[in-house]
């Protein structure tokens, strides 16, 4: 239902990858003494002077600080984006003609509104709903959770026939796509206790 | 020679007469508004709330409303956009110009009956 921040992952964990390799070709590099053709004095048993020189320069401890800064707030945004989000659609604007006024709609309440179809299935217990894409390219994302002995088939038969037609048809425009997962509710559905005939 | 006179029309006169005219809309309803927002009741029996902005004499209108699931949004609110253009121009004189409408809830009809009770039928 939530995305997850795969692609950021992906990203972070490529850049660190890279970091660690060259850092490790690196220190390959001063151990085989091959550094020495680039940093004169750098080799295998130097004392690394060349390189504790740069640390030792007067505003080496502004620029671990400014350092320090950056990685931080790149590790705060990484942690982030690790909290998993809805992406549902801006709100969608579904006039015919701007000049005469303009239609708004939230994602949420369409969202809403295709949850509250989708619990009046019978079986179904629980219902989330989430649009994403746009006016013209609606995507629908469902979880639905049904009764243990719910006929699943039955269930997104429904979804497939009701519940995305009605919802193609309040927006509409056909929907681009539809996912559906399905659930079994784990607590038992509240007992009915009446019936009308 | 004495001047007829002249007729002022609050723009609250505007509001509540665009308002009752989307009253009597089929699948269009409204939210009251509660004490603090505690209480508010979303509904098709309730009337829309309109602001309007007048500018000489015509006016923007800016209207919240629910409606009823499904129905094609579009059709639903370019419904509410000619009503209100036609009639409350013709009650008031005020000119429409542009009507804003802002989705605040749909219904599905199928919700109607409540969860608790289901038909046989």
């Amino acid at each position: 239902m939530r995305r997850m921040a795969a692609g950021a992952n992906r990203t972070g964990l490529i850049i660190i990858g890279l970091l660690l390799t060259l850092g490790g070709l690196a220190i390959l590099a001063i151990g085989f003494g091959l550094a020495e053709a680039v940093v004169p004095g750098l080799g295998a048993q130097s004392d690394l002077q060349p390189v504790a020189g740069v640390f030792a320069l007067p505003f080496s401890a502004l620029l671990a600080l400014v350092a320090a800064i950056i990685l931080a707030v790149i590790g705060l945004r990484w942690l982030a984006a690790q909290i998993p989000r809805k992406d549902a659609a801006k709100p969608l604007r579904l006039q015919r003609d701007a000049r005469t006024g303009v239609t708004t709609v939230t994602a949420n309440v369409i969202a809403e509104a295709v949850a509250e179809d989708l619990e009046a299935t019978p079986e179904v217990v629980d219902a989330e709903a989430i649009l994403r894409g746009s006016a013209k390219q609606p995507e629908l994302v469902l979880h639905v959770d049904v009764d243990e002995r719910a006929d699943i088939d039955a269930v997104v038969t429904d979804i497939a026939q009701r519940v995305t037609r009605n919802c193609a048809e309040a927006l509409g425009s056909p929907l681009a796509t539809v996912a559906v997962e399905v659930g079994i509710a784990r607590t038992k559905q509240r007992r009915q206790r009446s019936v009308s005939l | 020679m004495s001047s007829p006179g002249t007729l002022t029309i609050a723009d609250k006169v505007v509001e509540k007469t665009a308002s009752q005219i989307l009253k009597g809309l089929p699948g269009v309803g409204g939210t009251t508004s509660g004490f603090l927002g505690i209480g508010a009741n979303s509904s098709l029996e309730n009337r829309p709330s309109v602001d309007v902005t007048l500018s000489g004499r015509s006016c923007t209108l800016a209207v919240q409303l629910g409606l009823s699931y499904p129905s094609s949004i579009t059709e639903a609110t370019e419904t509410v956009r000619e009503r209100l253009s036609t009639e409350v121009e013709h009650l008031t004189g005020v000119t429409v110009r542009q009507v804003d409408v802002a989705v605040r809830w749909l219904k599905p009809e199928s919700a109607a009956g409540g969860r608790g009770a289901r038909s046989l039928a």
